[in-house]
């Protein structure tokens, strides 16, 4: 079977929740490539809401099944840390948002089903981070160790500290105090984005919707990494659909224009078409005509964003997806940080990787 | 290559060549060129980095692009492809209880020996098997989760330090592979016990008891009873998934203990152990 017809039957079951008519042994490919972006189990939840499960041959859905039985475990650890979180910075009086993944889970929209995750993302104000990070310190989660040089950075240049992780549960917890680096020269006014804040079920603060959405987007696209950019547009277009309406489409419009994500807007919602056929209402099409006419984003949009969120895997990737990748980790690192930064950041790092190349990874391990 | 390890097909991507003869070795005609089924894992076992593959050389187990563990010294290729093998089944099966336990079949019986330390778990496996008993599993005891059956699996038995030499003065005709110095548990060779033939007669069978071996010089083969909650702890404390499955796991080992035996074991002679669990169990 060749990649662009593994591709196509997976964007097929991934986003429209068709199920392939081909033989039980190419089920291979596309197991082990949802495997490998994590999106085995979102696939069962989507699929058993539409009752098609038991159109699925056993062998795909003993996989998806079994990745849905570990997704479960771990909606429920995470509803359970973002408890005793809530209640560490309650007791310092520091407010706090959950955001991303934690924040989907905590107001159970239909992208939390199935969706693993790596870390838990909480926002607290830039004054309140060193208390925020004493509290925690005391409640047994630490600081990562991360090299010096790294540490550094966070400190001097990001937008969030070293991760921390719980000493007991190894749950990593990312704390930021804003959205974007600083010195990306586009640092984001945290309170535009948080004006519309929502209180939920249990006493946790999310992000309104469209600032959930609009967050989501920002990450995916000011990102130099989209090793899980397919997830990525899978949350955003499954969010989206959620809460279609036209106050919606307003509120999100307006946001982006106030923060200047315009761009960011109208390439994923561009994505999220061709991907999904998502509809956009045209009025809010309309609002587009300048990024309609820009020529470059709209090659970004065609040949770059488009072949570097689809999976990272062997077994649909070509030379065209490995290129759009490096043109996003490059374009990722170039909008995040001016060239005297990144210049010699990404020296530093190439250092590091040409050493890891020669010597082995974890040769220099301490 | 794919291999057939009975409950799970594995496709096996690319290894060194001693790893490829090793395989041969250990599966025989599990080995399968091609398979109209689709495979459940893509593995494959890497040299690290170009100049690594000449100065210290290191491999590293792949399940698809991402490696699990640290690369590892070359002359422990082989042990590593085991354990990664392991690894995929234990960190991506939850739709059975898989507890860390050799498993052995009599007259369609099976006694699960849960890995406690000192159980000396893979040397009983080897004689057990190599003594007309069926191995199911030197390492993971896979558990249905409604039948509460035990599924047989095709892999070696993993032995270590003295025991190898021990198993070889028993068993002076077993296949082995070469020995593996020093890895993280020690000197490591990998014994065949069945033919893949023998194993296709396998079917999956009752579990009658759960026993808690533990060898001591110079004692007495005495079996004793223990309480129903210390058997259930000592087995959720055993399970690759229980934290994973949670109340489904609960359940599970609950069911399973009130319908077996927990039974520990103080043993100095094997034969000696495996009179008393042929008697007892009436296998």
């Amino acid at each position: 079977m060749n990649k662009q017809k593994i591709y196509s039957d997976i964007e097929n079951l991934v986003f429209h929740n068709e199920i392939p008519t081909i033989e039980l042994k190419q089920w291979e490919s596309i197991i082990h490539v949802l495997r490998e972006v994590n999106l085995l189990a979102a696939c069962y939840f989507r699929l058993e809401t539409e009752d098609k499960l038991t159109l699925l041959p056993s062998f795909a859905l003993k996989h998806m099944k079994s990745a849905a039985v570990y997704s479960s475990r771990q909606s429920e650890q995470v509803t359970f840390e973002c408890k005793l979180l809530q209640k560490i910075l309650d007791s310092e009086s520091i407010p706090s948002v959950f955001l991303k993944g934690a924040s989907y889970t905590l107001r159970k929209s239909k992208n939390s089903q199935g969706r693993v995750y790596s870390d838990i993302d909480l926002l607290v104000a830039k004054k309140d981070i060193s208390k925020a990070e004493q509290a925690l310190t005391k409640h047994a989660w630490c600081s990562k160790k991360v090299s010096e040089y790294d540490n550094n950075y966070y400190r001097e240049w990001s937008h969030e500290i070293p991760p921390m992780f719980n000493i007991h549960r190894g749950t990593v917890l990312d704390l930021h105090h804003n959205i974007l680096l600083p010195i990306s020269g586009r640092e984001v006014n945290v309170e535009l984005l948080t004006e519309n804040c929502q209180s939920i079920d249990g006493g946790y603060t999310v992000l309104g919707y469209a600032a959930t959405i609009l967050h989501s987007i920002v990450h995916l696209i000011i990102n130099e990494d989209v090793s899980n950019g397919y997830r990525d547009i899978l949350d955003i277009t499954t969010l989206i659909k959620e809460n279609d309406s036209p106050e919606f489409w307003q509120e999100i419009t307006l946001l982006a224009s106030k923060l200047g994500f315009n761009n960011e807007l109208y390439l994923a919602l561009s994505l999220s078409k061709k991907y999904a056929n998502l509809t956009i209402p045209n009025d809010v099409w309309l609002t587009f005509s300048v990024q309609q006419n820009n020529s470059k984003l709209n090659f970004l949009l065609n040949y770059v964003y488009y072949f570097a969120l689809q999976p990272h895997s062997p077994a649909v990737q070509t030379l065209k997806h490995k290129i759009a990748i490096n043109i996003v980790y490059l374009l990722g690192h170039l909008q995040k940080m001016p060239l005297k930064i990144l210049i010699p950041h990404l020296l530093t790092k190439s250092f590091f990787s040409i050493r890891d190349q020669i010597f082995g990874k974890h040769h220099f391990d301490k | 290559m794919l291999i057939d390890v009975g409950q799970y097909l594995f496709r096996v991507n690319s290894a060194p060549s001693i790893v490829k003869n090793n395989l041969d070795l250990m599966y025989g005609d599990a080995i399968i060129e091609d398979s109209l089924a689709p495979a459940d894992f893509t593995v494959s076992l890497k040299h690290d980095s170009l100049l690594r593959k000449f100065l210290k050389p290191q491999v590293t187990f792949y399940l698809g692009s991402n490696s699990p563990f640290k690369p590892l010294p070359a002359s422990q290729s082989y042990p590593v492809m085991e354990w990664g093998m392991n690894w995929c089944i234990a960190a991506t099966d939850f739709n059975r209880l898989i507890v860390h336990a050799a498993v052995l079949v009599k007259n369609n019986k099976a006694i699960v020996f849960p890995a406690t330390p000192g159980s000396g778990k893979s040397t009983l496996s080897a004689y057990f098997a190599l003594s007309g008993w069926k191995l199911y599993s030197d390492e993971m005891a896979i558990i249905d989760l409604d039948t509460l059956q035990v599924m047989p699996l095709f892999r070696p038995v993993c032995l270590k330090n003295e025991s190898i030499s021990l198993v070889k003065k028993w068993f002076p005709q077993s296949i082995f592979t070469g020995i593996a110095k020093d890895t993280q548990k020690g000197d490591v060779a990998h014994l065949r016990v069945n033919s893949f033939a023998e194993y296709q007669t396998f079917s999956p069978v009752d579990v009658v008891a759960i026993v808690f071996p533990k060898y001591q010089k110079n004692s007495q083969t005495e079996p004793y009873k223990i309480s129903k909650i210390a058997g259930f702890e000592k087995l959720a404390g055993n399970s690759f998934n229980y934290n994973i499955l949670g109340n489904t796991a609960f359940d599970t080992i609950q069911r399973l203990v009130e319908q077996t035996q927990q039974v520990e074991m103080n043993y100095n002679d094997l034969s000696d152990v495996d009179d008393l669990l042929t008697s007892e169990f009436t296998l």
